[in-house]
């Protein structure tokens, strides 16, 4: 199987999905030539801010789409949601296009109450 | 028959109107708020903006007539609530208001009008998208900067925007412009700061301020309530019940009062006959007191103290009609720092106080550049950018206070800033860069500090087009010593800087000292005198040439022979004999050698111009109770003539 297949840009999340499941494939962020979704751990609070910031940053740098599944997040904070809107201005202003694959309801929250939802795309 | 008006007459007058109807308009302009716009403000702009329209039409400034109709429908429109008020709208608006000075300077001086400039305002004017009023309702504004380390201490934005919203609505508006990459980002580290919004019925400043007490020393916190003049009155009205309304009322409409316009020709011809009055009245005052005692010369006496009464408070009167309050040059300020601040990216709060403090006319006209200058120099060289306040431990919008107030026979102006001070290590290594000061010449930090004042210093390391090039400090001490007044500086580094004007009330009278040399009798301002002292031999310091230097409090300085400046003769030529009036214009002092120190009298000044001719060293003469005139020394001239060692020798 070619395994440099790259994904066209109007990909589905969910064929996304699925191909970040497929278990040849390397290790998830190992390369930012597979556009797995980026998923967000379940708890991103102040003290896994720079574990997530260390997950997002390999991703600065990409075009096109990003998708990102908040979907798991159960708890955040204010400085989490700042690392996600530094991410999403800094992969913008690379060219990147912020998609959301699914949003919890503690994270569309928090974003909203802070100001920020609409910065980062996750305006309902 | 017709009449043919002729209406050119009255042009000036139009002009000296439509400019202070500008200045109202932009004053008012600078007042509105987009949260809560005051209908009051809206209307006085209005009304300013009608009248010079008005004026206009009527004296056939048609272009004129024309913008300010344009004017005039936007803020019906506004009025009405037909149209919202935003920052878009208020910034076109105050464009429009320089547009329309323009024209009229134009018009004033004789000069062509750039009717394309107009067209593109008007242009503008005419398709400004239609922004919806906002019906402006009571409601809190919460402006909440939090230090950087805020996180770190355990407390949370989030959950307190929690808090708030619980009982009820909240409004978030969040600023993300300090916020870095996500590389450079410190995930530990907030950079965002909010303003927050909420109905003033769900809640009070103190259960605000009491969901922010966690954070307290962690953040900037600023809490106000915006809202409509309505509804504060009805505030007010519910908590007294008895004529609040009333009050809010006559606080409206009180301050009016009629006026009428003087050509100043007119005034000054008044001052100087009741400067006359003055005269002739001491001189019969003298007379008075030479007769003999008996009953006729107490009746005399008496008549002469009456006659002193009534004329002192006449001449005050005659003075008050040339004093303006000082607000005349403070009103051109808040607009300078809104401009200014924006343009530099910085946040500046500008407090004005003692703005009805009275000055003469003359006095508010000259110093109005220097004012100007300093406050620019604060914004541009004193207030920090916001970041830079933050990462100091500071709140990020930089405070200027400019105050004025009345002390005997001077008004002290005092400007004042938060900002980084001045940094003497840096203009220590400027000056000595320039030449100002030697290599290895220890400075005290008072010294070091003034060495701004010396011509062509400039401690900007990139001169900006803000703060100007080549007019400086200089220049600004130079107008206000031209006054007969002196500027103090004090400054903190990292704490801000603190300037202090001190300038005569008028420039008609003045406070002098009586000095004798030969037989002649001059005015020393007392303004300019430090202290007048009997000479030590001991002291005294003949340098190389003819500079003659005395010792007066551990600093050598000059010593200027007045009897040789206007060649008088007189047997006193020994310092011993005489006295010394050490006086200072700037920072610089001197010694004036005299043979006498007589009393201290107020003296009405009379302009050598006017009536002979200019004379170097001496700024005006006076007539005195006798009947004699006497000259009235010109501190700062001397000493700068000394400096400039030309050869002094005045005719007389």
């Amino acid at each position: 199987m070619a395994r440099k297949k790259k994904s066209p840009r109007t990909t589905r999340p969910v064929e996304e999905r699925d191909v970040s499941a497929d278990p040849r494939e390397p290790a998830r962020n190992s390369t930012v030539q597979n556009h797995a979704p980026i998923t967000l751990e379940p708890v991103i609070t102040i003290s896994e801010a720079a574990a997530l910031k260390d997950q997002l940053l390999p991703h600065i740098g990409r075009s096109g789409e990003i998708i990102i599944d908040g979907s798991r997040v159960e708890s955040v904070d204010t400085a989490a949601l700042q690392v996600l809107l530094a991410f999403v201005r800094s992969a913008r202003a690379q060219g990147a296009i912020i998609r959301w694959s699914g949003i919890s309801s503690a994270l569309q929250n928090a974003a909203q109450l802070l100001g920020i939802a609409r910065l980062i795309s996750l305006q309902t | 028959m017709a009449v043919d008006l002729d209406l050119s007459q009255f042009h000036g007058l139009f002009f000296e109107e439509s400019a202070e109807g500008l200045t109202a308009m932009e004053s008012g302009l600078l007042n509105l708020r987009t949260d809560a716009p005051d209908l009051e403000i809206i209307n006085m702009v209005f009304r300013a903006a009608h009248s010079i329209k008005g004026g206009a039409g009527t004296f056939g400034f048609n272009e004129v007539a024309h913008f300010t109709h344009i004017l005039e429908t936007l803020l019906d429109e506004m009025r009405d609530r037909k149209r919202g008020v935003t920052q878009e709208l208020i910034d076109l608006l105050l464009e429009s208001v320089d547009g329309l000075r323009y024209m009229l300077d134009s018009s004033k001086n004789g000069r062509a009008t750039d009717m394309q400039r107009m067209r593109a305002l008007e242009q503008r004017l005419t398709t400004l998208p239609r922004e919806a009023h906002n019906e402006g309702e009571a409601r809190w504004q919460i402006k909440f900067t939090p230090r950087r380390h805020l996180l770190k201490t355990g407390n949370d934005p989030y959950r307190i925007f929690r808090e708030l919203q619980s009982t009820g609505g909240l409004t978030v508006k969040v600023n993300a412009q300090r916020l870095p990459n996500l590389a450079e980002l410190d995930p530990e580290e907030i950079h965002l700061d909010w303003e927050l919004y909420k109905k003033a019925g769900e809640t009070t400043e103190a259960s605000i301020r009491e969901l922010f007490a966690w954070v307290e020393g962690d953040c900037d916190l600023q809490v106000a309530l915006l809202g409509e003049r309505r509804h504060m009155v009805e505030r007010r009205k519910g908590r007294e019940p008895e004529g609040g309304e009333a009050e809010a009322e006559t606080a409206g409409k009180g301050h009016e009062q009629a006026s009428i316009r003087i050509n100043i020709e007119k005034i000054d011809g008044l001052i100087n006959l009741v400067g006359e009055l003055v005269i002739t009245q001491s001189i019969l005052n003298r007379i008075a007191s030479d007769h003999a005692v008996d009953s006729r010369a107490e009746k005399l006496k008496w008549v002469v103290g009456l006659l002193e009464r009534n004329t002192s408070e006449l001449q005050d009167h005659a003075m008050r009609i040339r004093m303006l309050p000082i607000d005349f040059t403070f009103n051109r300020l808040p607009r300078l720092v809104r401009d200014l601040s924006r343009s530099l990216g910085k946040q500046v709060e500008l407090k004005i106080s003692g703005n009805s403090t009275e000055v003469d006319k003359t006095v508010l006209e000259k110093i109005s550049d220097p004012l100007v200058h300093l406050i620019r120099n604060a914004v541009d060289h004193g207030i920090e950018k916001p970041e830079d306040r933050l990462a100091a431990d500071k709140p990020a919008q930089g405070l200027i206070e400019i105050s004025a107030h009345q002390e005997g026979g001077n008004i002290i102006i005092k400007i004042s800033d938060d900002g980084a001070g001045l940094n003497p290590e840096r203009i220590l290594a400027k000056a000595r860069e320039r030449g100002l000061v030697a290599e290895h010449e220890e400075l005290t930090p008072m010294e070091v500090q003034n060495l701004i004042f010396q011509p062509g210093f400039s401690t900007a390391s990139e001169v900006s087009d803000i703060s100007g090039r080549g007019v400086g400090m200089d220049v600004v001490r130079r107008n206000i010593t031209d006054l007969g007044g002196h500027i103090e500086l004090m400054s903190v580094p990292g704490k801000g800087s603190i300037f202090n004007i001190k300038l005569p009330l008028t420039l008609a009278i003045l406070d002098g000292q009586l000095i004798r040399i030969g037989r002649e009798v001059f005015i020393v301002p007392l303004l300019n005198i430090v202290e007048s002292i009997q000479p030590r031999k001991a002291h005294a310091l003949e340098v190389t040439g003819q500079n003659e230097v005395y010792r007066f409090r551990d600093q050598y300085i000059p010593v200027i022979r007045l009897y040789q400046c206007f060649t008088i003769p007189t047997e006193i030529r020994e310092l011993p004999q005489g006295l010394l009036v050490v006086v200072e214009a700037g920072e610089q002092r001197a010694a004036l050698f005299v043979d006498e120190v007589l009393g201290q009298q107020q003296v009405v000044i009379k302009s050598l111009e006017a009536n002979y001719q200019q004379v170097a060293g001496l700024s005006g003469a006076t007539i005195l109770g006798d009947g004699t005139v006497a000259m009235i020394i010109d501190v700062p001239g001397l000493i700068h003539m000394l400096r400039a060692k030309k050869a002094v020798r005045a005719v007389v």
